[in-house]
């Protein structure tokens, strides 16, 4: 079993692929993605647990 | 004991990412070390590892609570609106062949009125829509230029009701001229424009009302005036056969003309008769020539849109909610006529949420309840697929239409979702075996 870290996965694509923000304005598409960046998966495991706990 | 919802992306050596579809936090396997961790026999490194991306869990309960966390989370979005579409016009003086507009929406030859306009800041004012902090407001149609003394209008209100909002319009730039692009320059607009490419492919869909003279030589005239004016644009290219069969040409057009950026515009096929084994024909094909375009554009600095979108919700390591933000609830469409929808392009009286003249009115419609409660971070079947970090579920009504599916489940789009999500990891894959070189990527 082969574990990414996150770091590796961040850094497999280029700067540009990690700048979302210049995609969205004015794209002049038809379709406009729903964009909520809501919760960190650091956040749900830690509510996860406080809550089973 | 495994979550619920790890899946699996085969990849081209017999390789497997294996993860959660809600976390989207990957470690890569064989199929037999798949099977051996679905066996439980799991040693105690692999045991933190797995806890950790979500891939195990404590229990039923554990596992369940944290589907919940994720589906409550998105019900919490509900009503808060980061795109506004203001239908300027409900006309357009070109009749492509494609267009999404005539198919659907009822065209009366109406622009909107400076009492609209009025209507919809009051109901902003007094609360009764709830703007997100960045929301958008997108200049739409018909055609908007036809209607440019509401644009000013509109431009003017929302400078003092809202200075900090974003702005854009979408045009086929027949009617743009050197003035109006510094305008929008001054203004702040983002300009982006609907051309698919060189001579033999805008013309071939793009064209006319009265058929004569081609659409092509008058748009990429006025493109010269924004290449020259510093203002922010962008190119709006829909995918039809043609593009993909002279991709070539298309891509050698592409390095001479040189937007910043280019959004691609997959057809709405709800809106044509169509079988449903063509629809999704096309959406597999619409995907291989994106992930190529990707690439090219890529070498060439210029940024592709959509696929670097499924990117970036992958690094996020968290499924986008909707490709579609009319579907989730967090869009609004405002009529020439004042009434209120989610969807531009999808306008009737049994989706409306009531009009800017009535304060009363405003209401989510059953329609619109019921594609949010198919999201796919709604429905159970989707939560098991191995492309819901970047999916969204495409267009819900093509869903209804051409799949004729109560779901609302667009099946084209599932298999694009798919052959983009395996392109993806794949990647990560070659790029962790170090296939490829960093100024490649």
């Amino acid at each position: 079993m082969i574990d990414i870290p996150d770091t590796q996965i961040q850094t497999a694509f280029s700067a540009e692929e990690n700048d979302i923000d210049i995609i969205i304005m004015g794209s002049g598409s038809c379709v406009n993605p729903s964009r909520m960046f809501w919760y960190t998966p650091k956040e749900i495991f830690d509510d996860a647990e406080t809550q089973t706990a | 004991m495994l979550s619920s919802c790890v899946v699996s992306t085969k990849l081209k050596d017999g390789m497997l990412a294996v993860y959660n579809s809600i976390f989207c936090d990957p470690v890569f396997m064989s199929s037999e070390e798949f099977i051996t961790v679905s066996d439980g026999k799991i040693t105690s490194d692999m045991y933190g590892i797995l806890k950790r991306k979500g891939i195990l869990v404590d229990d039923e309960q554990d596992d369940l609570y944290r589907i919940d966390f994720v589906r409550e989370k998105v019900r919490d979005k509900i009503g808060t609106i980061n795109f506004v579409i203001m239908m300027m016009s409900d006309f357009c003086n070109l009749s492509c062949d494609y267009c999404i507009e005539k198919q659907y929406n009822i065209v009366e030859g109406k622009c909107m009125t400076n009492d609209v306009i009025d209507g919809f800041f009051q109901m902003v004012s007094s609360g009764l829509i709830n703007l997100a902090s960045n929301v958008e407001f997108i200049l739409y149609g018909g055609e908007p230029l036809l209607n440019l003394n509401g644009i000013k209008y509109f431009l003017d209100r929302k400078e003092i009701a809202l200075p900090e909002s974003k702005c854009s319009i979408v045009t086929n730039a027949i009617l743009l001229d050197e003035e109006l692009v510094y305008f929008f320059k001054e203004r702040k607009v983002n300009v982006g424009i609907s051309i698919d490419g060189p001579k033999e492919i805008t013309d071939c869909h793009r064209k006319y009302k009265k058929g004569n003279g081609s659409v092509y030589d008058d748009v990429q005239k006025n493109l010269s005036y924004l290449c020259e004016s510093g203002v922010e644009w962008s190119l709006s290219i829909t995918v039809t056969d043609e593009l993909m069969n002279k991709k070539d040409r298309f891509f050698k057009w592409i390095a001479e003309v040189r937007p910043r950026t280019v959004a691609f515009n997959l057809l709405k096929l709800s809106f044509a008769p169509t079988e449903a084994t063509i629809a999704t024909d096309y959406y597999k094909d619409a995907s291989y020539f994106l992930v190529e375009a990707h690439m090219k554009l890529q070498e060439m600095k210029i940024t592709e849109r959509d696929i670097t979108r499924k990117i970036g919700y992958f690094l996020e390591h968290q499924p986008v909610v909707s490709d579609c933000a009319a579907a989730s609830l967090n869009q609004l469409t405002i009529n020439t006529n004042g009434d209120i929808h989610a969807c531009q392009c999808y306008m009737n009286q049994m989706n409306t949420f009531g009009s800017v003249f009535d304060k009363t009115s405003y209401t989510i419609p059953m329609t619109s309840l019921k594609m949010f409660e198919n999201l796919p971070i709604n429905r159970a079947s989707c939560l098991k697929c191995n492309a819901l970090p970047i999916c969204g579920g495409g267009c819900l009504v093509q869903g209804k239409t051409v799949y004729c599916n109560d779901k609302y489940l667009d099946e084209g789009y599932c298999e694009y979702a798919k052959n983009i999500m395996t392109w993806i990891f794949q990647r990560l894959y070659d790029s962790f075996r170090g296939d490829i070189p960093l100024e490649g990527r």
